[in-house]
């Protein structure tokens, strides 16, 4: 099939699956990953002729770098001042604690298995860092639950797609070819220049705003300020993800007051955003590339948990949060979806990692199910250890 | 009419807030009497900094009803739920007093403000015309043209 129309078929395939889920309660993000894969080469992708090849990639990079800008503007200085040390702490330490178990086990998993080399490991380890807020916020609502608890869990799922994507661009200009030690050079200009490059596009989108009076005009203007710095850094071997995370942190920053104007226009794609991650990340299916990494699949999937749990206990408790609540956070931050795949996705565009990429979507399509479909009955158990469970209503028309 | 002649003889509500109020003021604000939908942030030079909107209060505090259509930054503002000039829009339509009424009232209406602000050459709030009034003025000219 042609381009368009393939992208086409499978837009819609995911949006009415979706809706079929989304009455019946089920995670929209596992209806758009099971059209995904129905038209994948193995299955009707084959007969139909559907290839999810090249083209992707673009359509990949700027979704992604309007995720990027979104995370990076989610959040202000003065409100991370506000939150205060235990969420601090605690959202750093389960985002650690899910890169430094995950990195420690697929490392060991590498020792023996020659095709998956410890670049591979680290990546995969940094992508375990997401959470899905979507899921949790949706099992929260449900449950009517009220307190710090509550609280807490909200605030650790916004900044963790932020750490996410520091953890991956990060890693990402460690690992990329070479030493580790002789990298390190490289990887400081890289990531200097990305932010560098972010904050001052991010400082000219405020002030052109501010000339921008017809709200239907505020989104092209963000949305080619992102082409542009995407672009941009891909040209110069910057980080394209830290550039536009960092264009949408000093916009947000330097318009003051809420980031409605800044950031609404975007917010409004975010769904279609997750909807092309999911169709196409389902697209690259493969049953071979699935039961041959079985073992991978396993290891990231316990070993996230693990990490977790122990991290946001470790952070927790170092922040000052009650033992109960430190204990049952990290249930709490089990879901795993968008910004992970999305990640994965933009792998296939380094030539050097994309068999691994492959992998990589394969691993995170059967966490991406596993974790959405766990998430709310593991968050539902932490509520109701910390008391924080109110009456159960329907769930919400997502 | 200019502006200012509204102003002279409808001096209206108080709509200046300080930048460190915090939203229980800001509510109870804008729920007294009399009725003002919009409030604006002012320094203490007068200085008019952002806008505190109705109906983004609204959004901000009763959003929680709709989980699924919040982004994490609306989820972050909604915990944060910070003062005067963390919810303030910097963007917002004003009025100078030279204007036209008429057309302060047109501009009111096309952008959706209850409370438009007058401010004077420097920058400084010298008031507000309130859609209310105007509209109780109309009122009363229908009055009297029916009587």
């Amino acid at each position: 099939l042609e381009t368009v129309l393939t992208l086409g078929v499978l837009l819609l395939s995911g949006l009415l699956l979706g809706l079929v889920f989304t009455h019946y309660g089920l995670p929209r993000v596992v209806a758009y990953l099971l059209a995904g894969i129905a038209f994948s080469p193995e299955l009707l992708g084959g007969a139909l002729a559907i290839h999810v090849n090249d083209w992707s990639t673009p359509l990949t990079s700027v979704a992604l770098g309007l995720i990027a800008y979104l995370a990076g503007g989610a959040i202000t200085i003065g409100q991370l001042k506000r939150l205060g040390r235990t969420i601090i702490f605690a959202a750093l330490g389960e985002s650690l604690g899910a890169i430094v178990m995950a990195f420690s086990a697929l490392w060991i998993l590498s020792r023996f298995d020659s095709a998956m080399p410890w670049q591979f490991a680290a990546i995969i380890a940094a992508i375990a860092a997401t959470t899905a807020p979507a899921g949790t916020v949706a099992t929260l609502h449900q449950y009517r639950a009220r307190g710090i608890f509550t609280s807490m869990v909200l605030a650790i799922v916004v900044l963790d797609d932020a750490l996410g994507i520091i953890a991956y661009s990060l890693t990402l200009s460690l690992v990329s070819g070479g030493e580790l030690l002789s990298n390190l050079l490289p990887a400081v200009m890289e990531i200097g220049g990305a932010i560098a490059l972010g904050s001052l596009f991010g400082l000219m989108v405020e002030e052109l705003a501010r000339y921008v009076h017809p709200r239907a005009l505020l989104l092209p203007l963000i949305f080619s300020a992102v082409l542009l710095v995407v672009g941009l850094a891909e040209s110069w071997h910057l980080s394209p993800l830290l550039a536009a995370m960092s264009l949408g942190f000093v916009a947000r920053v330097a318009h003051r007051g809420h980031g409605e104007r800044l950031l609404g226009p975007v917010e409004y794609m975010e769904e279609l955003i997750f909807l092309i991650f999911f169709t196409l990340a389902g697209a690259h299916f493969s049953p071979s590339v699935f039961t041959t990494h079985l073992h991978i699949i396993v290891t990231y999937l316990l070993a996230r948990v693990a990490g977790k749990l122990l991290g946001a206990t470790l952070g927790a408790s170092l922040g000052g949060a009650p033992r109960k609540r430190a204990q049952y956070l990290g249930l709490a931050l089990v879901p795993q979806a968008g910004v992970a795949m999305g990640l994965a996705l933009s792998l296939l565009a380094i030539p050097d990692y994309r068999e691994l990429a492959t992998v990589l979507i394969n691993v995170l399509m059967a966490s991406t199910i596993i974790f959405e479909l766990a998430g709310p009955f593991t968050t539902r158990y932490a509520l109701a250890r910390v008391g924080e469970l109110g009456e159960k209503r329907g769930r919400p028309r997502l | 009419m200019k502006v200012v002649d509204w102003l002279d003889q409808h001096p209206g509500a108080d709509v200046a807030v300080d930048p460190d109020c915090p939203l229980e003021t800001i509510l109870k604000k804008m729920l007294d009497k009399p009725r003002v939908r919009d409030l604006y942030v002012v320094d203490g030079n007068g200085y008019v900094l952002g806008r505190l909107s109705y109906m983004f209060l609204a959004r901000q505090l009763l959003g929680e009803h709709h989980p699924a259509h919040s982004s994490s930054r609306q989820i972050m503002e909604r915990l944060d739920q910070g003062c005067a000039r963390d919810l303030m829009t910097t963007h917002f339509s004003r009025a100078h007093p030279d204007d036209s009424l008429d057309d302060t009232l047109a501009r009111q209406v096309e952008h959706g403000v209850h409370d438009m602000p007058v401010v004077d050459d420097d920058g400084r709030l010298v008031g507000a015309i309130n859609l209310d009034r105007a509209l109780e003025e109309t009122r009363k000219t229908l009055a009297g043209k029916a009587g």
